[in-house]
């Protein structure tokens, strides 16, 4: 292996991992993703991006932009050239939550946006450790009003659902319960089993696994109805409470592209998402496929923005 | 007990020898190998590119060839530290320190030996661990709390702030002010931006790679085109047995390699104390212990060989709270738990009794890719080396294109390139000045999981500051430290006494 090896088997190991061709740009259909791969929106949108792909004959590709919170890949897309081919895959948060949340926001969730289609939805959970022994939020609100000095809930981030829905629940229950941010669930999840925090609040899909292990007992979900898949868990309405909140994850393009361009790309995603094997890929990250016209995903912004927005500001953690 | 688990793994061993599977296992440290070594590669983003290859293959194969791409990216990481002082994977970046003088002096085969010595004997005790105490290991994980981490981070800072060579001042100076670097970013506690002069791009923070490439990487490199120092041309006549470690240079290495195992294998027990804390601890420890510690810092071989066994035992020892409680580690784990769930396979606590030959299969994959990774890289050592005889002018401006690739590929983020160039140039200034940029890189890591553990302490017991004394694994991280801090006093006082005695080693 000499000198010229090394360095065209490099230069080919890159390009293969790479692996953007350049040569089909203007076909090339782009979904950025405002966050690291792993996920399980990570995973799906690349599994939207292969059936569009396969049923339709269309190239595309996942960017994965982290940073800031989603909002370096967001406002990458309020750049991008309107023609219909570059489209953001995001969860509700960016475009609902935090315009209320962060002062500095670069971009308007509203005018540099067009609603293409809502891809999915998700339920929150609320599960005790082993620390309180709470089998319901009953049995919860006595052992936080014994314990004052025990009420923590870990939660993966300031100002999302995850944050806002325990503290409702306090103010309601008229218990103290403090909330403790970590990086992301998986820390929150682990303090709670360790017995560090008494609760833990995450979206649901995080929680399933060790609710079924038994290792945290899920106290409440936060859907309309209880989720598909643990019908056994009440949700916080069953149990008295008026807190109720799902998350879902939608796709969107800047706001200048042309009509009939995101008619076309909403026919196409919303076929993709309707098929069986989406479908089964979504019940097996524990959200749920659904697949909206345009004009019902701009509704449900406005109208979660706008549910929203009273509650991050009662809480004081908006326009940080 | 110990009986089950031979049964399991015999069977662990069917399923990972079926040809499918052992293919898979193959291409996973294959791929990981040669992402290792190229500078511009990121584990992260070769997996996430090979994800949806593996929405077609059975699970177990996925499982094999994704942890594969892992480990296999080990063995490679530390090969462009040793040769050309640039740590593309931050694990590896300590590995510079001592490697990167052993490769001036001629003897960067024998560093990558020692290195592959470590590896092997690290990962093999990270399996073994896995094997008989994955279930208790990770009960004992829940016992290392927010008082907990924040103590031993107040350890490790004390114990690697005299990491450099030359001034000890200078070196708790670069310590700061890597802890400094460190709070640049969004406040976990607070979600406040502090020192981000309103750029996106750096609310979270500066990238850890960009800071280690640009520390070490462009640095050297304006260090030997300014011709600073002499541009290494040892290399002209290569002779295989100089490739070699000597016994001498082996049975230097072996304490250091059992250490850094230890070291490695408590850092995968905590919760989210990955490979790279691990690494750079492992040093701390052993230039601590070493009876020689003016040598670290100018080609030591315990100062290659701790580091690394850490970092492979560290690697293989993160599968346990992944695999054992469903709860990944870090990102790359968090990749692995998406492909298994895409896969219909639920992680979570009750994953080695639901799917035995997941987890059985996997540990068997790990030695069957642990002994392929020997068998590629020890006979690959001698072509490695030869990198070094490619004329300079060729080589350092590749070297730093691949630089480039690497920072943009971490964040797909062009910012963070640029954030590199200016470290480096900082880096250079530094090196000029004679500040060692390693006790900065430990402030960096260490610092902010000190800041965010020692708030999230204090926040849960309700702002009581005994709550580190209170409790007792935490109590015993802050003894070590008043030891630490005090025998250095001691050293200090009877060197003012007695001039003529050597108690300054203390310090170096």
């Amino acid at each position: 292996m000499d000198r010229r090896d090394f360095i065209i088997g490099g230069a080919a190991a890159v390009c293969a991992f790479s692996g953007r061709s350049a040569l089909a740009a203007e076909t090339l259909i782009r979904f950025i993703y405002p966050y690291a791969p792993g996920s399980g929106g990570d995973v799906l949108v690349r599994v939207l991006a292969d059936d569009l792909q396969k049923k339709l004959g269309l190239s595309a590709i996942v960017d994965n932009k982290p940073g800031a919170d989603g909002r370096i890949g967001v406002r990458e897309v309020k750049h991008a050239d309107p023609d219909g081919n570059t489209l953001l895959f995001t969860p509700f948060g960016t475009m609902v939550l935090f315009p209320t949340v962060f002062k500095n926001l670069p971009y308007d969730a509203f005018a540099d946006f067009a609603p293409v289609t809502q891809a999915l939805t998700f339920d929150f959970g609320l599960a005790a450790g082993p620390m309180s022994g709470a089998k319901s939020l009953a049995e919860l609100t006595d052992w936080l009003k014994k314990n004052p000095d025990k009420g923590n809930v870990g939660m993966p981030g300031l100002g999302a659902l995850p944050h806002l829905l325990p503290l409702k629940y306090a103010a309601d229950a008229g218990v103290k319960l403090q909330a403790i941010a970590y990086k992301g669930t998986a820390p929150a999840l682990t303090a709670a089993m360790a017995g560090e925090t008494a609760l833990v609040s995450a979206p649901l899909a995080d929680l399933i696994a060790q609710h079924k292990a038994g290792a945290i007992r899920l106290l409440a979900t936060s859907g309309k109805t209880r989720s598909p898949y643990l019908p056994d868990v009440p949700t916080y309405g069953e149990q008295g409470f008026n807190i109720e909140g799902s998350g879902w994850y939608g796709v969107f393009a800047p706001a200048k592209t042309p009509r009939d361009a995101i008619a076309k790309m909403n026919k196409a995603l919303v076929e993709a998402i309707h098929s069986d094997s989406f479908k089964d890929r979504a019940k097996s990250v524990f959200l749920t496929a659904t697949g909206t016209s345009p004009e019902e995903l701009g509704a449900i912004q406005k109208a979660d923005y706008e549910r929203w927005k009273p509650v991050i500001e009662a809480a004081g953690l908006a326009g940080k | 007990m110990l009986w089950t688990s031979f049964a399991d793994l015999a069977h662990g061993f069917e399923v990972a020898l079926q040809p499918h599977n052992l293919l898979y296992c193959l291409i996973g440290v294959l791929i990981g190998n040669l992402v290792g070594v190229l500078p511009g590669m990121g584990v992260l983003s070769a997996v996430s590119i090979l994800l949806p290859l593996t929405f077609g293959m059975k699970p177990v194969a996925a499982i094999l060839m994704i942890s594969g791409i892992f480990y296999g990216a080990q063995y490679g990481g530390a090969i462009c530290s040793i040769l050309l002082n640039l740590p593309s994977h931050p694990p590896h970046a300590v590995t510079c320190l001592d490697g990167y003088p052993l490769t001036q002096q001629g003897k960067g085969g024998v560093a990558l030996g020692v290195t592959m010595m470590g590896a092997v004997f690290g990962a093999a005790f990270g399996i073994l661990q896995m094997m008989f105490l994955a279930p208790y290991i990770a009960k004992v994980a829940f016992s290392f709390q927010a008082a907990e981490i924040c103590s031993l981070m107040l350890l490790g800072l004390l114990a690697g702030s005299t990491l450099a060579k030359g001034s000890p001042l200078k070196g708790v100076a670069m310590t700061a002010f890597g802890m400094l670097l460190g709070l640049v970013g969004t406040d976990t506690a607070t979600s406040v931006e502090r020192y981000t002069f309103g750029r996106f791009e750096l609310a979270d923070g500066i990238e850890l790679v960009a800071l280690a490439l640009g520390l070490f990487g462009i640095a050297e490199f304006l260090r030997g085109v300014n011709n600073v120092a002499p541009v290494n041309t040892g290399y002209t006549k290569l002779r295989f047995r100089d490739m070699r470690p000597s016994k001498a240079e082996m049975k230097e290495a072996a304490f250091p390699i059992l250490r850094g195992t230890l070291v490695g294998s408590l850092c995968s027990l905590i919760p989210g104390t990955g490979p790279v804390i691990a690494s750079f601890i492992a040093y701390a420890t052993e230039k601590k212990v070493s009876k020689t510690p003016e040598k670290f810092g100018h080609g030591a071989i315990a100062g290659v060989a701790a580091p690394e066994a850490s970092t492979h035992s560290s690697i293989q020892g993160d599968f346990i709270p992944t695999m054992s409680l469903g709860i990944p580690g870090d990102a790359a784990m968090a990749l692995l738990l998406g492909a298994l769930i895409i896969h219909n396979v639920t992680p979570g606590p009750r994953l080695i009794v639901e799917h035995p030959d997941i987890f059985w299969g996997l540990i068997a994959s790990f030695w069957i890719g642990n002994l392929i990774l020997v068998f590629l890289n020890v006979p690959m050592i001698g072509v490695w080396v030869r990198l070094l005889t490619v004329p300079y002018r060729y080589l350092y401006p590749t070297a730093l294109f691949f630089i480039c690739i690497g920072v943009f590929a971490t964040r797909n983020s062009l910012f963070d390139v640029g954030v590199t160039l200016a470290i480096g140039l900082f880096g250079y200034l530094l090196l000029l000045l004679r500040f060692e940029p390693a006790p900065m890189l430990l402030g960096f890591v260490l610092g902010p999981r000190f800041e965010e553990n020692f708030r999230r302490a204090l926040k849960i017991a309700q702002g009581d500051l005994t709550t580190f004394v209170d409790r007792p694994i935490s109590a015993f991280f802050l003894a070590i430290c008043l030891l630490l801090v005090g025998v250095q006093i001691v050293a200090r006082i009877r060197k003012t006494r007695a001039p003529v005695r050597l108690a300054s080693t203390a310090f170096d």
